[in-house]
């Protein structure tokens, strides 16, 4: 008890003075060191630690700069961001998806970084992935993450049904999902996603593979277009031959995964962050990937998250200091790795790890037929009302040429705000 | 001195005497009421300011709007269906807790063995956080791995892989059953309140005059406990009306807006679509919505009093 006590004492007073003393070493290094506040999302419950370490080193490789990591899930990110900017407490570089990009920009929260950039560094991303990034002129942040989609497919439900290999079109997708759920009452054909985060996501797939757009040719809402109908009507077709899973109103990408993962879905649009799902939830699962199944075009959804240097921020300079050494190789390939995403410079794309991995090389290879949601601002308000219209096509509570059409109308409008 | 002669001398029923002492009163709390001043006036003042004013996604003012704001969440067809189901939601979230706790107070009322158990077991779901209620409750109900449809499978009913919250009514149902079951702890203890303040004399008196079955509790009961009713009514109306987590975590106010309530779509615009200018117009309106309830629920049943 009493050397405890002591301890506890000693302790006290030692700690004390250690304040003391960091208080004006603190105050001293202020002078000569730049503290680099870094926001990173988790992809995992990994991430943080992965980004922790490498700010460790990077720390201990220099003098000048101090960063510090925060990291937050993904839900609350966007809220959280709004809330510092408004307060002023705003991180110096954050991490956010690039779709809110577009309004950060617009409303100055963001620093434009291409002077900041040295011609080597730019030189070094896949133009397509650094390109989204760009906006009136300038560029807004680093692609830290890439990602296209694919169709991952059950092959022990696959070679139970009869159905031999993925399914090229729609049409033999229809078929496929016909088989496999004929297996059994609890089996479903293929995942159809009705709610939650990247619904429109999902949609897309059919739309761009039907050979619609998010714009017309004339800038306006390609919401409505022929082939939008077409493309949803493809989707109420799986979902009246009963080959989806029940309730798609009430499915969200989380749900579908774990549909797959459980073995009960023969086929899903994913991207490769479900490989480390189902490496960790289901190892035994033989599954393939494969490309989108097509109607007129091939087409994959690409995803890019962006990391941005902040407009409040007093350390630009460092901080890109630090994000030059973010993405170097050799952060990156850990980061491949560990994520699971596409790689985003020039030099990875070589990389045997992205290139003889099956269930990795598929998506580099969808890469150039990827399209990307619009970088425009109100976007998100847009995805919402694209949502609830195909909630309602997907229902059977309107045709799907009027639901789509309130979307639509809903778009045009926002775009002229 | 002034407090001793209060005290010997009954106060007059207009409280002349004590309002000699207000002003020094009213020093003595003023830092209080400065205080709460601040903590609940500043933010309905930046609210009100908000609402008529064009704001970035920031919080930043970049100007006077006029009704602008209001304007767009009339003309938002959303917006109205929401104010319509924030209505259903609220009358059947409190109409079903005050239905099932009147019952429940009175047999907690009763002696038996075991109540102290049963008191505790009815007070357990206000001890979980509403947003792990909501949580399980939709692991609950998931169509494939829920319980639910595993015990109602069991019992041999057609239930096998039933998506309940995939369906707006059922969805909707579903939520209005789990806001009733958060919402009953509270308005029990309310009732148990005010059981326990009427004498049982009242019901001897009333058997000896031959008062049978239920008269006791029309005659007896429900005008003696008119008062923690009224009570049960307004905190929940406001509690119910502005509850966020059941919603948004079950539905996200889907499938197609059909589950959304006011406050998940002033959430939406303001976190989701940066239009905060909006999402303020929406607080005005429930704001003033809420008030106006409250004001009238109060006027209606104090004037039902008098005419008794």
């Amino acid at each position: 008890m009493s050397i405890r006590k002591n301890g506890f004492w000693r302790g006290l007073v030692l700690g004390t003075a250690c304040a003391a003393f960091a208080t004006l070493g603190l105050a001293e290094a202020a002078l000569a060191k730049d503290t680099v506040r870094v926001r990173i999302a988790e992809y995992s419950t990994n991430t943080g630690d992965f980004f922790i370490e490498m700010a460790d080193r990077f720390n201990a490789s220099q003098e000048d700069i101090e960063v510090v990591i925060e990291h937050l899930p993904w839900p609350e990110m966007q809220q959280q961001l709004i809330t510092d900017i408004s307060a002023g407490t705003a991180p110096d570089i954050s991490h956010m998806a690039t779709r809110w990009m577009a309004g950060f920009a617009k409303d100055g929260a963001l620093a434009p970084i291409e002077g900041l950039m040295s011609e080597e560094f730019t030189d070094s991303f896949v133009p397509t992935f650094l390109d989204l990034q760009k906006l009136d002129g300038h560029t807004w942040g680093l692609p830290i993450a890439a990602s296209a989609r694919g169709l991952f497919y059950n092959k022990a439900l696959f070679e139970r049904a009869g159905v031999e290999g993925p399914p090229a079109t729609w049409g033999d997708a229809l078929a496929a999902a016909k088989k496999v759920s004929a297996l059994g009452d609890d089996i479903y054909g293929i995942g159809m996603q009705g709610t939650g985060l990247d619904t429109e996501g999902y949609w897309f797939y059919s739309l761009w593979t039907h050979g619609g757009d998010i714009f017309n040719a004339d800038g306006k809402s390609g919401f409505a277009s022929p082939e939008a109908v077409a493309a949803t009507q493809t989707y109420i077709d799986l979902i009246e031959a009963g080959v989806t899973q029940p309730g798609v109103l009430g499915s969200n990408r989380e749900d579908l995964q774990n549909l797959f993962s459980a073995g009960k879905l023969g086929m899903v649009l994913s991207g490769p962050w479900l490989n480390t799902q189902l490496a960790d939830e289901a190892p035994d699962l033989a599954y393939g990937i494969s490309q989108i199944p097509t109607e007129t075009a091939a087409a994959t959804y690409g995803v890019t998250d962006t990391i941005s240097i902040l407009a409040g921020s007093e350390v630009k300079e460092s901080a890109m200091k630090f994000l030059e050494y973010m993405f170097n190789d050799e952060n990156r390939l850990a980061f491949g790795k560990l994520e699971g995403f596409v790689p985003v410079l020039k030099s990875m794309s070589k990389e045997p790890f992205f290139t003889d991995n099956p269930k990795m090389s598929v998506f580099l290879e969808m890469s150039p037929v990827a399209k990307f949601a619009p970088l425009v601002p109100h976007w998100e308000e847009m995805a919402e009302a694209l949502k609830s219209s195909l909630a309602a096509a997907y229902g059977g509570d309107s045709a799907p040429a009027d639901a789509l059409k309130g979307a639509a109308d809903k778009m045009n409008s926002l775009l002229n705000e | 001195m002034t407090a001793s002669t209060t005290t010997l001398v009954p106060p007059s029923p207009r409280g002349l005497r004590l309002s000699k002492a207000i002003p020094g009163a009213l020093l003595l709390i003023l830092p209080s009421l400065l205080l709460s001043a601040m903590v609940i006036g500043y933010p309905i003042f930046d609210v009100l300011r908000m609402s008529v004013a064009d704001v970035n996604r920031f919080g930043r003012v970049l100007g006077f709007a006029g009704f602008d704001n209001f304007l767009a969440a009339f003309t938002d067809p959303i917006f109205l269906q929401s104010a319509w189901q924030t209505l259903i939601w609220t009358f059947c979230v409190v109409g079903g807790t005050v239905l099932i706790s009147v019952p429940i107070a009175i047999i907690l009322n009763e002696e038996f063995y075991g109540r102290t158990v049963a008191r505790t077991i009815i007070l357990l779901p206000w001890a979980v956080s509403l947003a792990m209620t909501a949580l399980v409750w939709r692991f609950v109900v998931n169509g494939d791995f829920g319980t639910l449809n595993t015990t109602l499978s069991a019992l041999g009913l057609p239930f096998d892989n039933f998506p309940w919250l995939a369906d707006a009514s059922t969805a909707f149902g579903i939520e209005i059953l789990v806001g009733i079951l958060v919402s009953m702890p509270f308005t029990v203890t309310i009732i148990m309140g005010g059981l326990t303040a009427i004498p049982d004399t009242l019901y001897e008196a009333s058997r000896m005059d031959g008062a049978r079955g239920l008269q006791g509790f029309r005659h007896i009961t429900l005008p003696l406990l008119r008062p923690f009713l009224q009570i049960a009514v307004v905190l929940n109306v406001i509690y119910v009306f502005n509850s966020f987590p059941i919603i948004w975590i079950m539905t996200n106010g889907g499938p197609a807006n059909r589950t959304d309530i006011l406050i998940t779509y002033v959430y939406k615009q303001a976190f989701g679509f940066g239009k905060l200018g909006t999402a303020a117009a929406g607080s005005v309106v429930m704001f003033a919505m809420l008030l106006a309830f409250s004001v009238l629920y109060l006027y209606m049943t104090r004037s039902r009093e008098v005419q008794q």
